[in-house]
């Protein structure tokens, strides 16, 4: 026999209640001075082995409904076919929802440290040496089973957690585990299983029209028994849900919108959010929230520093702390080195596309570029050393050996910007258009506008490069400004490798679509752009709009420029492996709490000389991480190179609201429970059930006991007067 | 209002004598009836009636003229021997209520006493604890006895063990003249003991009363709680629980009872049981039928 509340055996000595208020009760007694002795003694020789034996079965009774009672509150379980005293060995297969949610703290303590302690009254239930097997499931961000077998070692290993982590719940993916793992049980021990799951039921966790149910459902199908234990509690949260910086990526001078929205779930308070970049607090605020409202939070950032800058958004702490910060990653770079290749205009009077470009791009050492100028016949792979940017400008027939430079280039991560112009034509670029280009895509003949003003759509209007046409100031240079001739760019709608910026609709009346105007598409490491549109050169020093489509262009250039080949902000539960620019020597890992470590995994080559390096296979810990790499240069010499990697936890996480328990309810298999935080207990709850419970068994005892008590102390009563 | 020979009523007085005095007067409104009829033609006195007088002996019109129930006395009626047995063994000690078998005893001793008096019987009194005579007082007659025997009996207290039977066996070896005699006694002995006592009183010619005191917590034994019973004779003592037995010793009393009362009835004598908390009349009307039939025996 098993004890859910082993503690309640301490009651035993109890049961000696009845017999020591019986003893006592013969200590308090009346004194009587009495006469008839001799009647009494004789009454007292004729009664005494009635009376004895009346006494004995009431103190029997009385002490059997004692015995009972604690017996019963003690929780006591049966194992299949088990005898009083020696149940049979059984089987747990126990799955815990390791999401951040499950830290959010109620009433001081947490869904996770009430899950633990339940999990621990459960196992400790379980003996290894009488045949019991238990395994446990961690449903994180990915399903682990880091105990397996003995019920000993399953309590050490879940004694060693100390929280959930700040990610989410692979729950479909745990449960298909849980059914693998009972399979494996079973087939090894011959029992069979119970599968356990201890979850706060979050919504967002649990939506059962997906993997989810049809891992309920494969379950059922094979017979578990599966009962869910819901330790959530009611209650609030205030969290960042997103973090954008726009530009992410900028040159040294400019400026970044901080874009953040925070979320509160419940009743309204203040909050204190501070904006930090690279540790250092930059902005803080006090924020008003309303009962489940969010506020958007809005901040410019004007970096003074190059590199990879760490933002991060900070709230005072709350119900659920691991929520409470998000980081960004802006990436502040040097002016771009660009190479503008082209031929000059055949009239000097008229500025060509080549000058053109040149003009817009070159705003001298203060610029966001560095433009330097060459000839086609002179693009070479070593003419491209230390360029990000290249740009075609009309540049007419292209050879192998410049292409080969090009696709170097790409392989490095550099960018490339085609305007074909007018003296361009396809057939033109064809040794590098084979190699970069997608089949399906090209660029007409050009049509001949004659100075008529030209109408563009924008088709994507969350490219960078179109930021500015957002301002409704600026958005009528999209549609009045004259352009010499257009190439319409033909693509197929279905190809999803090509992103389609900008659309040409034809002239101001006739609203026709004719082509694509930008397109861009990604090749190795580099991106790719390809403007048709060729506005007239005059139009670009307009005096109606300042600037002209300046920073179009500029925009334009800065979104080709080389990107880190890895994403610069991840979830808690994925890798962290970033792309460096050359083969490291040595590598560093540097966890936002300050521990350092070096990864396992060796860097892998790419083309371009470019490596990727594995740093950590999962990360669980939320915030700024930074990789430093000692990279070998061509020289010989080692060139520390640093990049930083932003870890946050899942947005969806941070929402309390509780799944519909009765939807769930009715989604477990047949002979499933749900055993909600308002049942007395856990332990209780499980002590209704009737299959291997005696807890009901022996409260009915109990009752039979009193009620046979009462009856004959009543009997006893009248007969005695 | 209660009656004069109500026992809470005699419990509030506080001397002997006027106890004995409301009890007998008590009587004088009573139902009794006398059988005695006066056959002597010698007449001796006028005197006031008192409860137990033949109502034929009422002088009607000497009443008539003086309002006063006066009745006619001969000689032949005053000539009447009483002794009055009272067991004063601590068992008598026993009382329930406010008062105590031995105080119901003496009340009735002395009752017994005041009416002897008024009908200028002669009366003795005899006290025993156990087996022991602890106060003899020989027959006589009139007021000053009376006043003797009822401060004698005030001065009594109960105690000592022993059987009251023998106790009333070794009175009648002090009797010399036959007579009327009244045992008072709750006679919690030896049924057998005071049978054989009776018999040597009625094989010596005398008339015997046992008026048997008892206390209504030894005839219903209604104790509920755990008690520890102390015996009032010796250090004996029982703790039990009184409900367990209660249907045994009522059993055990009510038999020892019946078994007294055959033995004594079967010697043609009186047995009334007299508990503690009704009224006294039933053994002062006993005595008076007895001592009627007594007297109607003696004038044959």
């Amino acid at each position: 026999m098993n004890f859910l509340f082993p503690g309640m055996l301490w009651a035993l000595p109890l049961v000696s209640l009845p017999v020591i208020i019986h003893l006592l009760n013969r200590q308090r007694y009346q004194r009587v001075e009495f006469g008839a002795m001799e009647f009494l003694r004789r009454a007292i020789k004729r009664t005494r082995r009635r009376v004895l034996l009346e006494d004995i079965l009431l103190l029997a009774l009385r002490t059997l409904a004692v015995l009972f009672l604690i017996l019963g509150l003690a929780g006591p379980t049966l194992g299949p076919g088990a005898l009083i005293g020696s149940r049979a060995p059984r089987a747990e297969v126990v799955v815990l929802d390791h999401s951040m949610s499950m830290n959010r703290r109620v009433e001081g303590s947490s869904a996770f440290e009430r899950a633990r302690e339940s999990m621990q009254t459960l196992l400790e239930d379980l003996d290894p040496a009488r045949g019991d097997r238990a395994a446990l499931i961690l449903a994180g961000t990915r399903a682990t089973r880091p105990a397996y077998g003995n019920p000993a070692e399953v309590r050490l290993t879940l004694d060693e957690l100390d929280a959930a982590a700040p990610g989410s719940a692979a729950l479909a993916e745990a449960l298909e585990a849980a059914r693998r793992t009972a399979e494996t049980l079973e087939s090894e021990s011959g029992l069979a299983p119970t599968v356990r799951i201890y979850s706060d039921l979050q919504a967002s966790s649990w939506e059962l029209d997906g993997p989810l149910g049809e891992a309920l459902q494969r379950l059922a199908a094979e017979g578990r028994t599966l009962v869910v234990h819901d330790v959530g509690q009611d209650g609030a949260n205030t969290g960042v849900l997103s973090l954008e910086l726009s530009p992410a990526q900028l040159t040294a001078g400019g400026a970044s919108e901080v874009r953040a929205v925070i979320r509160r779930y419940g009743p309204g308070r203040s909050v204190r959010a501070s904006l930090l970049l690279d540790g250092n607090t930059v902005h803080s605020e006090t924020i008003e929230l309303g009962y489940s409202a969010e506020h958007e939070f809005q901040y410019l950032l004007q970096p003074a520093q190059t590199g990879a800058r760490g933002v991060t958004l900070r709230l005072e702490g709350d119900e659920l702390t691991d929520d409470d910060a998000r980081h960004g990653i802006l990436r502040v770079a040097e002016a771009l080195p660009t190479l503008v290749v082209g031929r000059s205009a055949a009239n000097e009077q008229a500025d060509g596309i080549f000058e053109s470009v040149v003009r817009y791009l070159d705003l001298g050492p203060t610029g966001p570029l560095v433009v330097e100028t060459e000839d086609p016949s002179r693009l070479r792979e070593n003419r491209l050393d230390g360029i990000g940017l290249l740009v075609l400008a009309d540049p007419g027939p292209l050879d192998a050996n410049a292409a080969e430079a090009v696709v170097q280039l790409l392989e490095r991560g550099g960018g490339l910007w085609i305007l074909p112009g007018p003296g361009t034509e396809q057939s033109d670029l064809a040794p590098l258009w084979e190699r970069i280009a997608p089949e399906t895509l090209r660029f007409d003949e050009p049509i001949e506008l004659g100075g008529e003003t030209a109408r563009l759509a924008m088709v994507d209007d969350t490219h960078p490069a179109l930021q500015l046409f957002l301002d409704p100031r600026w958005r009528p240079l999209l549609t009045e400004v004259p352009h010499l001739s257009f190439r319409p760019i033909r693509t197929p709608a279905d190809d999803a490798s090509i992103d389609r910026v900008l659309r040409f609709v034809g002239n101001q009346d006739s609203g026709v679509a004719i082509g694509d105007a930008l397109v861009t598409w990604k090749h190795e490491a580099g991106q790719i752009a390809l403007l048709s549109a060729a506005p007239l050169p005059s139009w670009n020093l307009m005096d109606q709009v300042p600037g002209g489509t300046l920073p179009f262009l500029l925009d334009l250039a800065q979104s080709l420029a080389p990107r880190a080949g890895h994403p610069d902000v991840i979830e808690v539960g994925q890798e962290i492996a970033v792309e460096l620019p050359g083969a490291p020597a040595a590598v560093a890992l540097l966890a936002p709490d300050g521990r350092r470590s070096v990864p396992a995994e060796p860097a892998e080559p790419l083309s371009g000389g470019r490596t990727r390096l594995q740093a950590l296979a999962e990360v669980v810990l939320p915030g700024l991480w930074t990789i430093e790499a000692d990279l070998l240069e061509a020289d010989g010499l080692e060139r520390r190179h640093v990049e930083r990697v932003a870890v946050n936890p899942p947005a969806a996480e941070s929402d309390p609201t509780p799944a519909d328990s009765e939807a769930i309810r009715v989604a477990l298999p047949e002979g499933s429970q749900l055993i909600r935080p308002d049942d007395d207990s856990d332990a209780m709850a499980e002590v209704e059930r009737g299959d291997t419970r005696l807890a009901q068994w022996l409260f009915s005892l109990m009752a039979l006991c009193l009620i046979a008590e009462t009856l004959l102390a009543t009997l006893l009563d009248r007969r005695r007067g | 209002m209660p009656r004069a020979s109500d026992p809470s009523l005699l419990a509030r007085l506080a001397r002997l004598e006027l106890r004995a005095r409301t009890a007998v007067e008590g009587l004088a409104g009573g139902s009794h009836q006398s059988n005695a009829f006066g056959a002597s033609t010698t007449f001796a006195q006028h005197r006031e009636y008192v409860p137990g007088d033949d109502v034929r002996a009422l002088d009607w019109k000497l009443m008539a003229r003086t309002e006063r129930d006066i009745v006619r006395q001969y000689e032949e009626e005053t000539d009447l021997t009483c002794y009055l047995v009272l067991d004063a063994s601590a068992s008598m000690r026993f009382g329930s209520l406010d008062w105590t078998k031995h105080d119901y005893g003496t009340w009735v001793a002395a009752a017994l006493a005041y009416l002897l008096s008024l009908q200028t019987d002669n009366f003795a009194l005899a006290i025993t604890q156990g087996s022991e005579i602890v106060q003899w007082m020989p027959p006589r007659r009139g007021e000053s006895n009376r006043v003797a025997l009822t401060e004698a009996l005030e001065q009594t207290e109960a105690d000592g063990e022993g059987d009251p039977g023998a106790g009333l066996d070794a009175a009648v070896g002090r009797m010399e003249r036959r007579g009327l005699v009244v045992w008072i006694s709750d006679c919690l002995g030896d049924p057998d003991t005071a049978v054989r006592a009776a018999s040597r009183l009625r094989h010596d010619g005398h008339d015997l009363i046992t008026l048997r005191i008892l206390d209504p917590a030894e005839i219903d034994f209604p104790y509920g709680r755990h008690t520890r019973f102390e015996a009032l004779e010796g250090i004996d003592h029982l703790l039990l629980e009184p409900r367990a037995v209660r249907d045994a010793y009522l059993k055990e009393f009510e038999e020892h009872g019946a078994t007294l009362r055959r033995g004594l009835r079967a010697l043609r004598t009186d047995f009334r049981r007299l508990p503690t908390h009704e009224a006294l009349d039933v053994g002062l009307n006993s005595f008076l039928s007895a001592r009627t039939a007594r007297l109607r025996r003696s004038r044959r």
